[in-house]
């Protein structure tokens, strides 16, 4: 039994927040300067009762329209965010009700931000390929926007939020759609992306939602998202580069023979960079973050699925998935579309 | 390696710009985009993922000149070991 990918499909809350919205507020950054620097336009931000459940069922919900399968044909849901509905119960558990999968399948939660869908992809394998389960539904949906202090531009000009749903099977077969995989972790770097308050260990106050100026005009207090963006860059070149050969070489294939490159949508500074020093040609490279931002663990999805819809990535087509960020953590594999499945 | 041309390319401002100058604190396009070019610079150019701790530590353009010779060094250092 091998697993791969049947199909996509991505949801994306109405209300969008333009560069132009973010440069009337921070009037030292143009709206020019933002999107050069971010590559994005505009990013979606779910409403004050919408919360990632909402934009995971969305897009299953899709999915399941689309006739790739029906939910009773669904015996695992996986659900990967940072930003779940409830501290407990389980997301998934939520979902797999709201989307009537039938009791018998399992259901869990994960915690990764920018590497959960790779992640999520290698546990799907591996329920799929050791026959625990025969369709696996990925959910990876992020609403960073609670996070975010209102006057820190440093994030805000960022995060978007998304749910994607990626439907997993296991077919017979001889060829390989998925792998192999590299995985990292580095936890030293905790810091540098972080929302130090609301967890046990640092539980929400009065004193934690209080902002303090936090250098170059931006704001956030305890209860909002912390992002070091230096060291985030300094881990990024350090990292990503590394990944790449080390799945190049445990593949065994060459560079030239990958046909896409989907990597997490961080912004396109960042991507630019790491396209130019891997030698990757434009063409073959994904940027999908101008309408939507980065959306976390739903940028790799949303881009394959935008890639697909355009033509770019096709039957038999080879891509390297790279996730990167909070944790640290990382991974990477090869993915594979088969030739005659509906997308 | 010229520090200078890309520290003007970082800060978008022409390489003349820099003439006379000694401090950073004298650059007020020395901003944190500005240090972030700085380093995709320099990774790009030298191969060198420099730490924004580092970076900020210098308070001049020969401080940063140092830092580039001291990780070009150990870089150095590390390939001919790894050989």
């Amino acid at each position: 039994m091998k697993a791969r990918i049947n199909s996509i499909e991505y949801y994306l809350p109405e209300e969008v927040v333009s560069s132009a919205q973010l440069a009337q507020e921070f009037p030292d950054w143009p709206v020019e300067k933002i999107e050069a620097k971010t590559g994005i336009r505009q990013r979606h931000v779910a409403r004050q009762d919408e919360c990632s459940s909402d934009l995971g069922f969305e897009a299953a919900r899709k999915l399941f329209e689309s006739g790739a399968c029906r939910p009773d044909q669904i015996d695992f849901v996986l659900f990967c965010t940072q930003t779940p509905d409830f501290f407990l119960p389980t997301t998934a558990c939520l979902l797999q009700h709201r989307l009537d999968i039938p009791t018998s399948a399992g259901a869990l939660d994960f915690n990764l931000g920018c590497s959960g869908f790779v992640y999520g992809l290698s546990l799907a394998q591996g329920l799929i390929e050791t026959q625990q389960a025969r369709r696996v539904l990925l959910i990876t949906a992020e609403t960073y926007s609670k996070l975010l202090h209102p006057l820190d531009k440093s994030v805000r000009t960022i995060f978007g939020d998304a749910g994607a749903a990626t439907l997993m099977e296991g077919v017979e077969s001889g060829d390989n759609f998925l792998g192999p995989f590299v995985f990292g972790t580095d936890g030293s770097g905790a810091k540098n992306l972080i929302v130090p308050a609301g967890g046990m260990r640092c539980p929400r106050t009065a004193e934690s939602a209080v902002a303090v100026e936090a250098g170059s005009g931006n704001w956030r207090a305890r209860d909002n998202l912390h992002m070091d963006g230096a060291k985030i860059f300094e881990f990024t070149l350090k990292t990503v580069p590394l990944c790449v050969s080390r799945l190049l070489e445990k593949s065994g294939a060459r560079i030239e023979a990958i046909d896409r490159f989907i990597f997490h949508q961080a912004n396109q500074f960042m991507l630019e960079h790491l396209r130019k020093k891997l030698a990757i040609r434009p063409e073959r490279f994904s940027l999908a973050l101008r309408d939507c931002g980065n959306t976390v663990c739903a940028s790799i999805p949303i881009a394959m699925k935008d890639d697909r819809d355009a033509g770019r990535f096709g039957a038999n087509h080879t891509a390297m998935l790279v996730g990167f960020g909070v944790g640290y953590s990382w991974a990477a594999t090869l993915a594979r579309w088969p030739g005659e499945v509906l997308m | 390696m010229d520090v200078r041309k890309m520290l003007s390319q970082a800060m978008e401002l022409p390489k003349s710009k820099l003439t006379g100058v000694h401090r950073l604190s004298e650059l007020e396009h020395w901003d944190s985009l500005a240090i972030l070019n700085f380093m995709a610079l320099v990774d790009a150019n030298c191969g060198l993922a420099l730490s924004p701790e580092q970076l900020l530590e210098c308070q001049s353009i020969p401080d940063l000149e140092d830092l580039l010779a001291r990780a070009q060094s150990m870089s150095h250092e590390s390939a001919h070991q790894l050989n």
